[in-house]
């Protein structure tokens, strides 16, 4: 048939066919194929060549509707009619077809184009939609019963507690230590159900390096390792570089893995834990020899409230939480087991979340147009004062002082340069030194981390409404994020007092928020009342009350050991933060490093005593 | 100053007023107000050491009786409670009062807030 005047030549027909997604058949009006697209071909398993000239019935799974469909194809008209496809090797695909009948200039038909929509994966993706609004419906309603539960669980709970105080009788006592333990099992669940349903809207994205994040899941668990007699295998690729992921959800993830893998092996075995890339994502593998699940429960274990441990044993919230966490962060969660051998749960997780990726291209691709400046969105336009060239920026974390940016030529690491930062109308000029970067051969460009140096309080407030504003505006990065005000650290020389005596002479302090961590040679308890004596201008000192808030023991080199405590403050006096406020704007935002000399310092110091 | 402390509770569910009180214990003068008119006119009147302050009132807010308790007597130490669960009540409870407490509570925890409380030293007048 000779294409009719203005209509598109055939390569671009054929181009257009094979570009769709979805599986197209050609059929002649005796319901054989005369040909097939590139989806319709990988679908079904069959070349351009082998397909050409098969009865439409080789097909179909079922002969019968074969065999009726073919005689309709003509007279009948059917839509997104649901049945089942037959590959060449005989796998049963789940399509919904739609025939369309072509006609000739004459209007006589000529042949049939069959469309089949591959409703495996509708099926898949009304799976995950079925899960998600059983999640969304779960966490209305966690929220909303979570005030009522915690309620009268205060009473029971501080009443159990009272009542242990006034009595000995240890019959009584065993009773309400029992009551107790219960209510706080009830508290748990429904703190765990509330995560549940938050664990999608509060994610924080970092770099993580998977590896790392396993180590540290991993030493949770070690005392499981121990007492179940429980070898551990690590297969861990490296190097496996970073990904942008949420840790804490993600390490959230892995502990439950870990535990529920410790917990399938109650008589010992071995815990394997593997780390690999496939095409462009990360994954981790943890794998028992335990006792396994079988086919059915291994439909629901994703389910919330699914579980098949002993009443009291488990929420069954913990799988449908790492699948929620996982989806949420863009990567996938899937098992096979197989019952007596044991489990394998393994996590993918994309290497750069895809909103990301498109943001850094995009940029780069911006910048090779313009040469000088970069505008990326909504977000910061940013130069080099030097002769550095072309630079794409991507705000990362400013939290951490940091800011990453993509370019076209190396850079000399350590070295300190002048970053030009456009906000919009505004200019805002940023002193930054390189404080990594690496080469990503795939994109041919460099990575590069800086950190900033000079950023006073009212540069810092211009950013972060500038970010503000972005993330208002929605963003696509920047809402994924929380940027938190640049930490104020320093060292100061301070004397922190407990009971009577003096405990140490120096301190590292966060004054931004109202944490402080104070390094000495002797352990407090958590909750232990402490006074803190700052000394902000010569020969001034001024009192503080803290609290200390957690506590942790650090070995030195040397073979001495220190312990570095966190304190919370009470509320500053009014005038107090004011001397503060002014200390911190008069430094600008303190270098890192002289909190560390200043850490040498001090332990170097107290070394020679 | 030889009278005890006054601790003021106000929650809406009787029964927390309850606990909470036997929780402070007897060395405190400790009065439990269920609904806030009578509550800040107690506060008004005797300027107690420390309030515990409900978030959820059933007929006011939390935030908004923190903010008139401060209006009539601006150093007063009140400790906001809840049953709910979102961070973000924690972190704006602890930003504009003196502590937040979760409920349900360990007994221990109310008495390091007591400890807190404490460690301020006895302005009240």
């Amino acid at each position: 048939v000779n294409a009719p005047e203005g209509s598109l030549p055939k390569a671009e027909v054929s181009a257009i066919l094979n570009g769709l997604a979805d599986p197209v058949l050609f059929l002649s009006l005796d319901a054989k194929v005369v040909g097939a697209n590139l989806p319709a071909l990988k679908l079904l398993d069959y070349t351009a060549d082998a397909i050409e000239g098969l009865p439409l019935e080789r097909l179909l799974q079922c002969k019968s509707l074969a065999h009726l469909l073919s005689q309709r194809l003509l007279t009948g008209r059917f839509k997104n009619f649901h049945t089942q496809f037959r590959s060449r090797l005989g796998e049963t695909l789940a399509v919904s077809l739609t025939n369309t009948v072509l006609h000739n200039a004459l209007d006589a038909p000529v042949g049939v184009v069959l469309t089949a929509r591959d409703f495996g994966e509708m099926e898949q993706l009304y799976g995950q939609l079925v899960q998600s609004a059983k999640m969304t419906a779960l966490g209305h309603m966690a929220a909303g019963i979570a005030h009522e539960i915690n309620n009268p669980l205060t009473s029971v709970l501080a009443l159990c507690e009272l009542n242990l105080e006034l009595t000995q009788e240890p019959d009584l006592r065993a009773d309400l230590e029992v009551m107790r333990d219960q209510a706080v099992r009830i508290k748990d669940v429904v703190q765990r159900l509330l995560e549940l349903a938050r664990s999608q809207a509060d994610m924080r994205y970092l770099e993580v390096n998977l590896n790392d994040l396993l180590h540290s899941a991993l030493s949770v668990i070690g005392n499981e390792l121990h007492v179940g007699r429980i070898t551990l295998e690590l297969q861990l690729a490296e190097p496996l570089g970073l990904t942008l992921s949420d840790p804490h959800h993600l390490r959230q993830v892995l502990v439950n893995l870990l535990v529920n893998a410790c917990k399938a092996m109650p008589d010992g075995g071995t815990l394997t834990v593997r780390t690999f890339t496939v095409q462009d994502r990360l994954c981790a593998q943890i794998e028992d020899t335990g006792i396994g699940i079988s086919p059915e429960n291994l439909e629901r274990i994703f389910d919330p409230f699914f579980t098949t441990r002993a009443t009291g044993q488990g929420t069954g919230l913990g799988l449908a939480l790492c699948q929620t966490i996982m989806r949420g962060l863009g990567g996938e969660i899937t098992v096979s087991s197989v019952v007596g051998q044991g489990s394998k749960f393994t996590v993918q997780l994309p290497f750069l979340h895809p909103a990301v990726q498109d943001l850094g291209w995009q940029a780069l691709q911006s910048a090779q147009d313009r040469r000088t400046t970069v505008r990326v969105d909504n977000e910061i336009e940013v130069q080099f004062s030097a002769d550095q060239g072309e630079v794409a920026v991507l705000t990362q974390d400013l939290g951490a002082g940091g800011l990453r940016v993509f370019h076209t030529q190396n850079l000399d690491e350590d070295q300190e340069y002048l970053l030009k930062l456009r906000l919009g109308t505004e200019q805002l000029d940023v002193s930054s030194r390189v404080a990594w970067q690496r080469y990503d051969a795939e994109r041919g460009r460099h990575e590069i981390g800086f950190q900033f140096l000079r950023m006073n309080a009212e540069q810092q407030q211009r950013l972060q409404a500038h970010l503000d504003a972005a993330v208002a505006a929605g963003s696509p990065i920047l809402g994924r994020r929380r940027f938190a005000r640049v930490p104020r650290l320093m060292f100061l020389d301070v004397r922190l007092a407990g009971d009577t005596r003096e405990v140490t002479s120096g301190v590292v302090l966060d004054l931004s928020g109202t944490g402080a961590k104070i390094l000495c040679s002797r352990r407090f308890e958590p909750g232990t009342r402490l006074t803190l004596h700052l000394e902000l201008q010569e020969g001034t000192t001024h009192e503080l009350a803290c609290i200390t808030r957690w506590s942790t023991l650090r070995s030195q080199s040397q073979g001495g050991h220190r312990h570095l405590h966190g304190v919370e403050f009470e509320r500053f006096a009014p005038d107090l933060q004011a001397i503060i406020d002014e200390y911190l704007a008069d430094r600008a935002v303190l270098r890192q490093v002289d909190v560390l000399e200043g850490l040498r310092r001090l332990l170097g110091g107290e070394n020679q005593e | 100053m030889s009278e005890k402390p006054r601790v003021v509770i106000l929650d809406d569910e009787t029964m927390i007023g309850k606990v909470l009180r036997r929780a402070v214990g007897p060395e405190f003068d400790t009065q439990v107000f269920e609904e806030p008119v009578a509550a800040l006119d107690c506060i008004r009147n005797q300027a107690p050491w420390l309030v515990f302050l409900d978030v959820k009132l059933s007929d006011a807010d939390g935030f908004e009786v923190l903010r008139q308790i401060l209006a009539v007597q601006a150093d007063t130490r009140v400790v906001l409670m809840s049953g709910f669960l979102e961070p973000e009540i924690r972190e704006r409870a602890e930003r504009e009062a003196f502590a937040f407490l979760q409920k349900p509570f360990h007994l221990r925890e109310v008495v390091a807030l007591l400890d807190r409380r404490r460690a301020l030293g006895d302005d009240s007048p």
